[in-house]
C-alpha cells in the first residue's frame, strides 16, 4: 500500500475516532455537533432497521442510528461508555450511537490511504479512506452516505 | 429617498387590503346590475382613489395609471352615466388582477403590461368603445380631459391634471368648491410630528378628496434646510369644502403652505394648457424614484400580520407578570422556601396559559380570507363553463391558525372547482332533472368540538357510486368480491385513492392530474381528515376537519409496548374500561379480527401493541396478564375504531416537533413531542393507521355482525348502565349513564351561594348546582373536600347535580323496581351489589327546583288524570314509542300512558317501520330515539317521509344527540322536533302540540297534557 502522494495540503484534519463493535472509524471533526452521553433513546416501532429511536436533544428531536446495526452486526444493550455522535447533514441533526469514542486525532494527510476496494464487510460501502495510526488502522466514515435513506 | 421601507410596505399592505375589497365589491355591483348599490360603488372608488394616491406618492406609475383609469369609471358609474354590465365588470376584475400583480410583486411591477387594460377603460371612457356591445354609454364627456398644469405662487409647474380629474374631486366624497395644493414640510410637519409621510396622505384623505401627490424630488435633494425651512415639500393637491383657516387648523398646516387654486383657472401662472395626452406629464417624474430597495420589501412579503392593539396589549401586560413570576421564583430558590415556591409554579402556570393564548391569537386569522376568494373563482369558472351558479358563504368569521388558513388554499380551489367541473350540471341537464337552473355552491366553516369543520357542498350531480366501483376494479385496486362487499360510502371514500379520478376525460379546470389523492395528502399534513358524503342525482358534501392551530394541542398520553404516546384530543372520541370479565361478553372475536359491543354499535378493535409490530397477530401470552382493557376510541374522519392500549395515563398540551428524515415514512407517527421528563413521546397518527386497518376493521365488522344474527345482537339491549354514587355512606343512588352529561371533581370552595342559590364558575358563565336532597328525602350530601358535579341538560340549560363520591360506573341486567319507591325525582329502585340503590331522575329534581310553577299544575293535573284518563283512553290517540334501551322505553311509555294516550314501543327502527305497516292509519305521533341498531331515528324519519301513506306524521326525536350538526341531519330526514331525552314536561307539551293542531275540531283531549 503506497502512502499517498499528495501532501500539499499541510493542515492536518481532525477526526473523532470511536469503536463499533471491534471496529475503530472515524468521522470528520467539522461535522460533529457534539458527543453526548444521554441515552434516553425512546424507541420507535416500525422504524427503518438501522433506527435506534429518538432523543430530545436541547428540544428538538434527533433520530439515533445505531452504527452497529448500520454495519450489520448484532445491536447492543446500553452500557456506560456507549455515545451519540450528533452530526449535522442536510440542515438535520442525527445521532450516531457508537460502543465508545476514544479520542481526536489531528490526521496528517501522509497517513492518509485510499480504502481497500475489496472490503466484503457491510462497513465497506461507507469508508471514504483509511488513517493509519501508530498501533491502529481507522476507518474513515463518510457520513453523507451513511445517513442516507436506504 | 425620504421615505422608508416601512412606510412603502404600509401601503403595499392597504393597497393589497383595499384590492380584495374591490373584487368582492366588483362581482357584488354586477349581481345587483341596474338597482346597484350607491354605497358599493362609493366604496370601491374610494379604495381604487386610495391606492391612487398611495402610488402617486410613491411614484409607481402604472399603478396610478391604471387606478385613475378605474377610478373614472366608478365615477361615471357613481353619476349613473355608465351601466355596470358582466363585461364591464370583467374588464374592472381585470385591471384589478393587474393592480395585485404589481402590488403583490413590487419589484417586477415595471414589467406588467397594462395597455391592454388601459386602452380598454380608456375606450369606454372617450365613447369609442371597442367594447362590450352592451355597455350602456349614457353621456360624453366634455373637454375635461384636457390638462392643466398646478403651479406654485413662484410659478414651478408641481402637477399636470386634467379638468375632469379636478372636477371629479370637487364633486366627490369629502371634496368641495376649494381646490388648495398643500406643501407639507417632511421635516417640520411630519418628522418632528413623528408621522410618516403617509399618514399624511391618509390624514388628508380623510378630511379632503385627494388628487394628486408627491415629493419634490430636488428640492428634498438638493437644498439644506433654510431658514424658513420651506423645503423638502410633499406635495398634495385636494379638493375640498373647507376653506383655507380649517385646514389649517384640522391639517396643522401652516397657512403660508396652502395654496388655493381658482376656480377653473389654474392658480398662479396660468398653466399651459397641453390638450389631450396627460402621460407624458405623468411619466415625466418618475424616473427620479427607481431605487426603491424592494427587494427587503419582498422578503417580508408573508412575513407580517396585522395584530390588534388590545391583544399586543395584553402580550404586553403578560410579559410583565411573567417577569415578576421570574422574579419571585429566583427570589423563592434561593430562599429554598418551598411553599412559596409551589404558589409561584402555579402563578407560572397560569400566566404560561394565557400567554400561550394570547400568542395564538395573534396567529388567528379568519376564514373568510379564504372564503372571499371563492366569489370570484366560482364567477370566471361558472362563466368559462357555461352553468349558473350561486355561491352561499356561511361562517366566515370562524377564525382559524395562520399556517392553517394558507395551507387550506389550495385543496379548497381544488375541491371548489371539481363541485363546479364535476358536481353541477349545465343549466340543460339541470333543467331535465327538475332543478332549478342556478346551481348552489356553499362553502360553510364552523367550531365543534375544538376542531374547525369546513363544507363544501353543491347540488350537483352527485358522485355514482357503480362508477367509482367499476374503476376502482380497472385499477385492479380491490378484487370486484372485495368492492361488492363495500359500502356505498366507502366506495366514495376510494377518490382519495391516487390516480383515482373518474372524470371521464381530462378536463383544464379540475382533472389536471392533481387529483383528489394530493388533497387528501395536504390535509393530512395538517392533520386534518376529509370526507365525503354524496347523493346521486342531489349533489356532495365534502366536509374537511381541521386542528385550530398545529404548534400545541391538547393530547392524551397512553402507555404501550414500554413506552408513551400521544393520541391528539381531535382525534379521540370516548375512553372505555372494560374489566376482564365483561370484556368477554362484550369483545368478539372472529379470527384474528375483534370488536367491541358499544352502545349497540359494532366498532372494530385493533392492539397499538399489533399495529406497532405489523403484525395480526392478537393472541400473545401477554393478552392474559392484564386485568382489564383499556379502549381508547378514536376517529379518523367519519371512520372510528377502538385503540387497545395498555394503559390510559394523563391529558396534557403537546407541543408538536417534527420527526428526522429517516421516520418521515412511518405513517403510524403524526411528530413527537417531549414530556415533563424530558423524555420523547411519539404522537400517534390516527389517520395513518386507521388506513393501515380500515378495509380488513370493516370485514371484521360485517363477520361479525353476520355470524351473531340480530337475535344475539339485541343481547346488549337489555343491559342498563348506571352511575352509581353516595352522598351519605350506606345510602347508594344512581343515574342513568345515558342521562349523564359530563362528570367533573371540583374542589368544594368552587361551590358558592349566590341568592339561595348554589352556582360555580363555569366555562366563563355559571353553572346551576343542585342537591338531590332538595326534592328527594334522600340524607343530605356529606361535604367532602372534592365533590363531583354530574352535568346534564334541562330545558333550556346546563344545571349540575352534586354528590360527595362516585362509586362505580356499572351495567346491570336487574330490572327497574317501578312501584316501591315512587317520590318525586326517582325513577324507581334496583339492587347493585347487593345493596338497594334508588335510581334518582336528575331531570325531574331539576324541573322541581327551576320550574316549581310548571311541577305544581302538572300535580295538580295528574290527580285529575286518574279520572280523565279514563274517557281519553276511548278516543286516545296513538304514539309509537321507538326506543332501543328497554330502561327508556319503559320510561317514555308509562310517561304517555299516564297522560293518556296509547303507547306502541319499538325496540328500533326496523320495528317501528312494521308497527307502522300493520298500523298504517292508526298512528298519530312517532317518538324516537336517535341513536339505535338495525335502523336509527334518521333512517327511520327518512323511511317514514318516503312512504306515501303515513307521511305526514308528526316525528319528534327525543335524543342526548343536541348538537346543531345532528339537529340539521334530522330536520333533513325528516324530524319535527328535537328534545332532549326524559325532559317529562317538554315532551309532554310538544305530544300535545302536535296531536292537538293535528286532531279534528270538537274532540276533548286528555286533562293531564294541561295548558297548551
Amino acid at each position: 500500500m503506497a502512502i499517498a502522494d499528495e501532501t500539499i495540503d499541510t493542515s492536518p484534519t481532525e477526526y473523532a475516532v470511536f469503536e463499533v463493535g471491534e471496529i475503530l472509524c472515524g468521522v470528520e471533526i467539522k461535522s460533529v455537533q457534539e458527543i453526548n452521553r444521554k441515552l434516553d433513546i425512546t424507541r420507535v416501532h416500525l422504524a427503518p432497521d438501522p433506527v435506534r429511536g429518538v432523543v430530545n436533544l436541547r428540544g428538538e428531536i434527533v433520530t439515533v442510528v445505531d452504527l452497529r446495526r448500520k454495519f450489520h452486526m448484532p445491536s447492543r444493550a446500553f452500557d456506560g461508555r456507549m455515545r451519540i455522535i450528533v452530526v449535522r447533514t442536510d440542515g438535520e441533526d442525527i445521532g450516531l450511537l457508537v460502543d465508545s469514542v476514544s479520542d481526536i486525532v489531528p490526521a496528517s494527510a501522509e497517513r492518509m490511504e485510499q480504502p481497500l476496494p475489496h472490503v466484503k464487510h457491510a462497513i465497506g460501502k461507507y469508508i471514504s479512506g483509511i488513517y493509519k495510526m501508530d498501533a491502529d488502522l481507522v476507518a474513515l466514515l463518510d457520513v453523507e452516505r451513511i445517513l442516507e435513506r436506504e | 429617498m425620504n421615505y422608508d421601507d416601512e412606510t412603502l410596505r404600509i401601503f403595499l399592505d392597504e393597497a393589497r387590503e383595499h384590492l380584495e375589497g374591490i373584487e368582492s365589491d366588483l362581482l357584488l355591483i354586477e349581481k345587483t346590475r341596474e338597482n346597484v348599490d350607491k354605497e358599493t360603488v362609493n366604496k370601491v372608488f374610494r379604495a381604487v382613489h386610495s391606492v391612487k394616491g398611495g402610488a402617486g406618492f410613491f411614484g409607481f406609475e402604472k399603478i396610478k395609471d391604471l387606478t385613475h383609469a378605474m377610478e373614472s369609471m366608478f365615477g361615471l358609474m357613481r353619476k349613473d352615466q355608465l351601466q355596470p354590465t358582466s363585461d364591464l365588470v370583467s374588464q374592472l376584475l381585470e385591471s384589478a388582477d393587474r393592480l395585485k400583480q404589481m402590488v403583490h410583486n413590487p419589484e417586477t411591477m415595471d414589467s406588467v403590461d397594462i395597455d391592454a387594460q388601459l386602452a380598454q377603460l380608456n375606450g369606454i371612457l372617450s365613447g369609442e368603445s371597442p367594447m362590450p356591445s352592451d355597455t350602456v354609454r349614457l353621456e360624453s364627456l366634455d373637454s375635461s380631459s384636457e390638462a392643466v398644469n398646478i403651479c406654485l405662487p413662484d410659478g414651478e409647474t408641481v402637477f399636470t391634471v386634467t379638468k375632469a380629474q379636478i372636477e371629479k374631486a370637487k364633486q366627490g366624497d369629502n371634496g368641495g368648491d376649494f381646490v388648495y395644493l398643500l406643501a407639507f414640510d417632511l421635516i417640520k410637519d411630519i418628522r418632528d410630528r413623528a408621522k410618516t409621510p403617509w399618514d399624511v396622505i391618509s390624514e388628508t384623505s380623510v378630511l379632503t378628496n385627494l388628487i394628486e401627490s408627491k415629493i419634490d424630488e430636488d428640492a428634498a435633494a438638493s437644498l439644506e434646510v433654510l431658514p424658513d425651512g420651506d423645503h423638502k415639500p410633499l406635495f398634495v393637491l385636494v379638493a375640498t369644502g373647507m376653506d383655507a383657516p380649517m385646514i389649517e387648523e384640522f391639517l396643522g398646516l401652516d397657512e403660508k403652505r396652502i395654496h388655493p387654486i381658482s376656480g377653473d383657472a389654474p392658480a398662479g401662472e396660468d398653466g399651459d394648457e397641453t390638450p389631450q395626452s396627460t402621460g407624458s406629464a405623468y411619466s415625466a417624474e418618475p424616473a427620479a424614484q427607481p431605487e426603491l430597495s424592494l427587494p427587503e420589501v419582498k422578503a417580508d412579503r408573508e412575513g407580517s400580520i396585522r395584530v390588534n392593539v388590545k391583544v399586543i396589549d395584553q402580550l404586553m401586560a403578560l410579559a410583565g407578570e411573567l417577569v415578576l413570576a421570574r422574579n419571585q421564583l429566583l427570589q423563592g430558590v434561593s430562599s429554598g422556601c418551598m411553599t412559596s415556591i409551589e404558589t409561584i409554579s402555579q402563578r407560572m402556570d397560569l400566566v404560561t396559559t394565557d400567554l400561550q393564548d394570547a400568542i395564538m391569537a395573534t396567529r388567528m386569522q379568519s376564514i373568510g380570507m379564504v372564503f372571499g376568494k371563492f366569489r370570484r373563482t366560482v364567477r370566471d369558472l361558472s362563466r368559462s363553463l357555461g352553468k349558473h351558479v350561486n355561491l352561499v358563504l356561511d361562517g366566515e368569521e370562524v377564525e382559524l391558525d395562520k399556517t392553517i388558513i394558507e395551507a387550506i388554499n389550495d385543496p379548497l380551489i381544488h375541491l371548489v372547482r371539481n363541485a363546479l367541473d364535476h358536481g353541477i350540471e349545465t343549466p340543460e341537464e339541470r333543467a331535465l332533472t327538475g332543478k332549478p337552473a342556478a346551481g348552489t355552491l356553499k362553502l360553510s366553516a364552523l367550531h365543534k368540538a375544538g376542531q374547525i369543520v369546513i363544507e363544501i357542498t353543491d347540488d350537483g350531480a352527485g358522485i355514482d357510486p357503480e362508477k367509482v366501483r367499476r374503476k376502482a376494479a380497472d385499477l385492479g385496486l380491490y378484487t370486484p368480491a372485495q368492492l361488492d362487499e363495500m359500502s356505498d360510502h366507502s366506495l366514495i371514500q376510494l377518490i382519495f385513492r391516487p390516480g383515482f379520478s373518474t372524470a371521464a376525460e381530462v378536463s383544464d379546470l379540475s382533472g389536471r392530474g392533481v387529483g383528489m389523492d394530493v388533497v387528501h395528502s395536504n390535509l393530512s399534513r395538517l392533520s386534518g381528515a376529509i370526507d365525503v358524503e354524496t347523493s346521486k342525482g342531489k349533489g356532495t358534501t365534502v366536509r374537511i376537519t381541521l386542528p385550530l392551530t398545529l404548534a400545541i394541542i391538547p393530547a392524551l398520553l397512553v402507555a404501550a409496548e414500554g413506552e408513551q404516546f400521544a393520541i391528539p384530543q381531535h382525534n379521540l372520541v370516548e375512553l372505555v374500561r372494560l374489566p376482564n370479565d365483561e370484556a368477554a361478553k362484550r369483545i368478539e372475536q372472529i379470527g384474528d379480527a375483534r370488536v367491541l359491543r358499544l352502545r349497540g354499535n359494532l366498532l372494530p378493535l385493533v392492539d397499538l401493541r399489533a399495529v406497532l409490530n405489523k403484525s395480526t397477530d392478537s393472541a400473545e401470552p401477554a393478552e392474559t396478564e392484564r386485568d382489564a382493557f383499556y379502549i381508547a376510541v378514536v376517529a379518523a374522519g367519519e371512520f372510528q375504531y377502538g385503540l387497545i392500549v395498555e394503559k390510559l395515563l394523563d391529558s396534557a398540551e403537546i407541543v408538536v416537533k417534527p420527526l428526522g428524515k429517516h421516520l418521515r415514512e412511518c405513517c403510524v407517527y403524526a411528530g413527537a413531542t417531549i414530556l415533563g421528563t424530558g423524555r420523547v413521546a411519539l404522537i400517534l397518527d390516527i389517520l395513518g393507521i386507521s388506513q393501515e386497518i380500515r378495509t380488513s376493521a370493516q370485514k371484521a365488522v360485517e363477520s361479525v355482525r353476520d355470524a351473531l344474527g340480530r337475535a344475539d345482537s339485541e343481547r346488549d339491549d337489555d343491559i342498563q348502565s348506571l352511575l352509581v354514587v353516595e352522598n351519605r355512606p350506606g345510602e347508594q343512588l344512581a343515574i342513568p349513564l345515558g342521562l349523564v352529561g359530563r362528570i367533573e371533581r371540583i374542589h368544594c370552595s368552587r361551590i358558592e351561594t349566590i341568592g339561595g342559590q348554589s352556582v360555580m364558575k363555569y366555562r366563563g358563565g355559571s353553572l346551576q348546582l343542585l342537591d338531590v336532597e332538595e326534592v328527594v328525602p334522600v340524607q343530605p350530601r356529606e361535604e367532602t373536600e372534592y365533590p363531583y358535579v354530574i352535568q346534564f341538560r334541562t330545558r333550556d340549560r346546563n344545571v349540575g347535580l352534586v354528590v360527595s363520591r362516585i362509586v362505580d360506573i356499572t351495567r346491570t341486567e336487574a330490572e327497574l323496581d317501578r312501584v316501591t319507591h315512587t317520590q318525586r325525582g326517582l325513577l324507581g329502585s334496583l339492587i347493585v351489589g347487593d345493596t338497594i340503590t334508588l335510581v334518582i331522575d336528575p331531570q325531574e329534581i331539576a324541573a322541581s327546583v327551576l320550574y316549581p310553577a310548571d311541577e305544581r299544575e302538572k300535580n295538580g293535573a295528574s290527580e285529575r288524570t286518574d279520572t280523565g284518563a279514563q274517557e281519553a283512553n276511548t278516543n286516545s290517540k296513538n304514539i309509537l314509542v321507538v326506543e332501543d334501551s328497554p330502561f327508556f322505553l319503559d320510561q317514555i311509555t308509562s310517561l304517555i300512558v299516564e297522560a293518556g294516550y296509547c303507547a306502541l314501543p319499538a325496540k328500533n327502527g326496523i320495528e317501528a317501520l312494521e308497527i307502522l305497516k300493520s298500523h298504517a292509519s292508526g298512528v298519530d305521533l312517532v317518538l324516537t330515539d336517535i341513536e339505535m341498531p338495525e335502523l336509527d331515528g334518521f333512517g327511520l324519519a327518512e323511511q317514514i317521509r318516503r312512504d306515501q301513506r303515513y307521511g305526514t306524521i308528526p316525528i319528534i326525536a327525543v335524543t342526548s344527540l343536541l348538537d346543531s350538526e345532528s339537529r340539521a341531519k334530522g330536520k333533513a330526514a325528516g324530524v319535527d322536533e328535537y328534545l332532549v331525552k326524559l325532559d317529562k314536561e317538554q315532551v309532554l307539551e310538544r305530544c300535545a302540540h302536535y296531536l292537538d293542531s293535528n286532531r279534528p275540531l270538537g274532540r276533548t283531549r286528555p286533562v293531564a297534557v294541561g295548558g297548551a
